[in-house]
């Protein structure tokens, strides 16, 4: 119950923070490109504007240093012939004069009526050029020039032309030169200064805004300073926003799936396997275990085996770590063991000497009423202890005191103690020796390797050596050649389980198989050579 | 002792304007010391220069055209640029309000005691008086000063003369001596201290106020 609802509240809780979290980030993503956009989009428009302001400034101040070198007559027909042209050719130029100190003597252009005499030039530069920037002064008709003189020539600009923005788009923008207001759009629009605004592109929640402000600095600063409501921008970036709504959505409803799954697939596994104990569907498979001096089939290792609803069958490999997890270990040794007594309790009857031997995790050996129940079990079946092995992983011994405790209680009682596994753990012969064990088994990893060459198959020799010392019966897992057994064989090992000889049976099979006799191979083959 | 050096120095100084040129001498004398009629230079005292100036003004704006209101500021301001497009870099030109400052950095420094303007000074009186004519609607006020070396009397009348040297050149290069009042401010107004050499120098100068001429 515990892992289930592990199970459940960790999928709820990683479900809601993914799905916060893509759909957040998701959001987070597009609200900035989208930004980004309107800053490049902005940014763009601002350098092109303030390059082209530039040149139009420097272009007229060339110009009119042009018009004090002209060698015509002042006022003469060739000389407005020159201005004219010089007007025309500039479409942002509504007029040019020619002045003798304040007084405008000729002209071309729209101020034939109107003289600009303001009262103070924003500047006066080092050269000599003046220069009044768009004021109440320097107004004709509704709107307010920019003038330029140098030496006896003026002119007069239009600034709306310079802030030509095409379509807008309902943004409110504005052109400063040289620190002061030049032209806006729409006319009058209240922005503000340049200096008070960060370069780039920020979000005035206060107001509800998009303010952004790009300076072009290379010869003239000027700064650009654009305006929006944020609704705006929203409407521009509605479809896109939605649209990324709709994927990160999509995005997260795939995360929920995903979750969903792993979670009923972990919540399914532990149950099912808790439902296969109830209806008795974990059941032992019977490895043989031959003597292969006597060609005698002496005994099994049962090993558990899960039939699923599909008919297929399922290792502990895969539902053992389920298990541990969810601790049902304890119920599936005695389900194996259940199984064996009634499987095979006829046949250890007859067959004094015959063993099964039974795997027992750390968990088995931490329940305090193990041995009564197994002695209960077998004693109900009329069954000798002998007759039930059990092997025990280097791990369950290392693990724990108490579990030792046990173990020595069991071979004790009578039930011969296996250790499984050995080598591939920490166990070193001193560690071996303080316990009392019967059998060791030769892991099947240490079986593949003989006559490999690899570095394992030296210490199968030393195993072999250990355990003979130590007067340990040895049991070989895993063989499947010829090769192996006569090396075994050879090393003085005699029992051997492994597919040379079987595979794990049914208890049908294994008790047919039990019964037949063997030819000893190592005998037959020994006949041979 | 210092005074003695002065009186002798002065001696000789007019001893080698005597020996260099007659006529010079004599046409400076005329400019300098004719006060009786109207075309001359007007020399103002320094303790009733505001009132006298204010005068002076009236009488020109009386005999000649002035400035509306409205374009004192805009003339000023291209006439400071007009400045600024022919100056040399020794030329400061500053703006006070509707005065332009026009200050020759060093080249209207003279040395001690005398009046005698430097070559590259004359060269700059020279452009100046060009655009002087051109922007004829202003009263141009000529200061002289003096480091604080020796008497009071005798540095007013150095500084004086100082403004004349000025006063020559641009009447010579077509400017209404109408136009020009000469003030001598002895050292009443050094510009930096005169405890070092270097600032005695500067203080030892001629300055030039652009006043402009407005109708009322």
């Amino acid at each position: 119950m515990k892992h289930r609802e592990q199970v459940i509240f960790l999928a709820l809780l990683l479900g809601l923070l993914g799905s916060v979290v893509l759909f957040g980030s998701f959001i987070w993503l597009l609200w900035h490109a989208s930004l980004q956009k309107e800053e490049n989009y902005i940014g763009g428009l601002a350098s092109v504007l303030g390059e082209r302001t530039e040149k139009i400034l420097l272009d007229t101040r060339d110009m009119l240093a042009g018009f004090d070198d002209l060698k015509t007559t002042r006022c003469s027909k060739a000389h407005l012939k020159a201005l004219q042209d010089a007007a025309i050719a500039r479409p942002y130029i509504r007029s040019i004069g020619y002045w003798r100190a304040e007084k405008r003597v000729c002209g071309v252009g729209l101020l034939a009526t109107t003289r600009l005499t303001p009262d103070h030039a924003d500047r006066i530069y080092p050269s000599g050029v003046i220069a009044w920037w768009p004021s109440k002064q320097t107004e004709v008709g509704g709107v307010q020039l920019f003038l330029m003189r140098y030496g006896e020539h003026d002119v007069a600009i239009d600034p709306r032309s310079l802030l030509d923005l095409g379509p807008t788009q309902q943004r409110q923008a504005g052109l400063w030169v040289e620190g002061l207001p030049m032209a806006s759009t729409p006319w009058g629009a209240e922005l503000p200064k340049p200096d008070s605004i960060p370069v780039g592109l920020t979000i005035d929640s206060v107001h509800q805004k998009l303010v952004s402000r790009f300076s072009h600095n290379d010869i003239i600063p000027i700064d650009i300073v654009a305006i929006e409501p944020i609704t705006n921008f929203w409407h521009r970036y509605a479809r896109t926003l939605i649209i990324g709504a709709g994927a990160g959505l999509a995005l997260v409803i795939a995360w929920l799936y995903v979750i969903f799954k792993i979670s009923r697939n972990q919540l399914s596994v532990a149950t099912q396997l808790r439902q296969a104990l109830a209806r008795r569907k974990i059941k032992p498979k019977y490895q043989p275990v031959v003597d292969i001096v006597t060609g005698d089939c002496i005994g099994a290792e049962a090993l558990a085996r899960w039939e699923r609803h599909d008919g297929k069958q399922t290792g502990p490999n895969v539902f053992i770590p389920v298990a541990e997890e969810a601790g049902l270990v304890p119920q599936i040794t005695s389900a194996v063991i259940e199984a064996v007594i009634k499987d095979l309790g006829n046949l250890l009857q007859q067959k004094p000497g015959f063993g099964i031997s039974i795997n027992l995790s750390p968990e088995d050996l931490e329940k305090d009423d193990f041995h009564d129940t197994l002695a209960a079990s077998l004693q109900a079946a009329n069954l000798e202890n002998q007759s039930i092995k059990l092997e025990i992983t280097e791990r369950a011994l290392v693990n724990s005191d108490a579990a030792r405790g046990v173990i020595s209680e069991l071979r004790r009682s009578g039930h011969q103690i296996a250790i499984d596994d050995f080598g591939t753990g920490y166990s070193s012969l001193s560690y071996l020796e303080s316990f009392e064990l019967d059998i060791l088994k030769i892991d099947k990893s240490f079986v593949d390797a003989i006559n490999t060459g690899s570095a394992t198959s030296n210490v199968i020799d030393h195993v072999i050596e250990m355990a003979k010392s130590l007067g340990l019966e040895i049991i070989a897992e895993g063989v499947e050649t010829q090769d192996q057994l006569s090396w075994l064989h050879e090393r003085g090992v005699r029992y051997v389980q492994g597919y040379i000889f079987s595979k794990p049976l049914s208890a049908r099979e294994f008790i047919a198989y039990s019964g037949k006799p063997h030819q000893t191979y190592i005998t037959s083959r020994s006949t041979h050579e | 002792m210092k005074s003695i050096s002065r009186s002798r120095l002065i001696i000789l100084s007019l001893l080698f304007i005597g020996l260099t040129g007659c006529d010079e001498l004599a046409k400076r004398k005329e400019i300098w010391f004719d006060n009786s009629k109207n075309s001359t230079v007007t020399i103002v005292k320094p303790q009733n220069a505001e009132k006298e100036i204010a005068g002076i003004k009236q009488r020109l704006l009386r005999n000649g055209s002035g400035l509306g209101q409205s374009e004192v500021g805009y003339y000023q301001d291209i006439q400071q640029a007009k400045f600024q497009k022919i100056s040399s870099k020794n030329l400061t030109i500053k703006r006070e309000g509707n005065l332009i400052l026009l200050n020759l950095q060093g080249q209207l420094n003279f040395e001690m005691d005398s009046a005698r303007l430097s070559q590259s000074a004359y060269q700059s009186m020279v452009s100046i008086s060009r655009v002087l004519n051109e922007y004829s609607k202003t009263l141009i006020v000529i200061e002289g000063h003096t480091d604080n070396q020796g008497q009071a009397n005798v540095n007013q009348h150095l500084s004086e003369q100082r403004g004349l040297s000025v006063a020559d050149v641009l009447v010579r290069h077509g400017v209404d001596p109408k136009r020009l009042v000469v003030i001598g401010r002895g050292s009443s107004k050094p510009v930096t201290t005169n405890d070092t050499r270097e600032g005695q120098a500067m203080n030892r100068r001629v300055e030039l106020y652009l006043d402009p001429l407005v109708k009322h």
